[in-house]
């Protein structure tokens, strides 16, 4: 049976319908969590986008190098990632996004009013993720940028 | 509600958080200068932290110090440090101000959750 691997289109696909039909996600969400987000992956010049409405999640795809800008104006929170290694850490390692924060290794810009409201909803989006991300193929770096290269993301 | 008051309240969250083991421990990387500002007073205190321990609290008067500045009156920041008051909730209802880096302010609701979850 095929893998789902972690930061491809398809592993966004999957996280964005559970995310959707997950009721605690839904109820965290709702009238709260309405925000444009963006992590942009600095080493790759690539990045996720996510657009919440109501607590449901419309839109979460991968941007091309060449749409980064563009994506990051639209941003009401920006999520800066210092490179692929420090992604991969949120699907394999037991270390939550906001003490990345803490630590540094992931930097944030944009309306701290709208991040502190959606907080419990994202904490709840994390513990999915990870729970997919148990049955997932992380690629190394190397991997990772053939498959980007292959699917006209760089 | 005194300054007197308002010092020894600040005082014994500074207690509470230095003796956290998991903040002390999170929070090892962690060097800021708070400044915690009365409106009615138009003065404050300064909190120092180095490694995630908070090392000197000290009067201030001038609104210029501290690269994070949390800004309110008295009453409400002596309830919200006794835990009387949820800070993000006083934040959303634009009772309380807070100015600094976003990273410093994430840090500072983690602060508080732990303390008063």
């Amino acid at each position: 049976m095929k893998k789902l691997i972690y930061g491809t289109q398809e592993f966004l696909d999957i996280l964005k319908n559970t995310l959707n039909n997950d009721e605690k996600f839904r109820s965290l969400g709702k009238e709260d969590y309405t925000a444009s987000e963006i992590i942009i992956i600095k080493d790759l010049k690539i990045g996720f986008w996510q657009k919440t409405i109501d607590g449901e999640i419309k839109e979460l795809f991968l941007i091309p190098k060449n749409k980064i800008s563009e994506y990051e104006t639209m941003a009401e929170i920006s999520y800066y990632i210092e490179n692929y290694e420090t992604v991969t850490k949120l699907c394999t390692e037991n270390i939550s996004f906001i003490q990345m924060i803490i630590d540094g290794q992931i930097d944030v810009k944009g309306n701290l009013k709208k991040l502190k409201k959606i907080q419990s909803a994202n904490e709840r989006m994390e513990k999915i993720l990870k729970e997919i991300c148990k049955n997932s193929l992380v690629l190394n770096k190397e991997q990772y940028i053939k498959w980007l290269a292959q699917n006209n993301f760089l | 509600m005194t300054t007197e008051e308002f010092e020894s309240t600040i005082k014994n969250f500074v207690d509470k958080y230095n003796n956290n083991l998991k903040i002390q421990n999170m929070l090892k990387k962690w060097n800021a200068e708070l400044l915690i500002w009365s409106k009615d007073d138009n003065a404050g205190f300064i909190i120092k932290v180095e490694n995630g321990k908070v090392v000197d609290i000290s009067k201030s008067t001038s609104f210029n110090e501290g690269r994070i500045k949390v800004v309110g009156e008295r009453r409400i920041l002596i309830d919200m440090f006794k835990g009387l008051k949820n800070p993000s909730q006083l934040y959303l209802n634009g009772i309380i101000e807070v100015y600094g880096p976003e990273r410093d302010q994430i840090i500072l609701d983690r602060i508080v959750e732990e303390i008063w979850g």
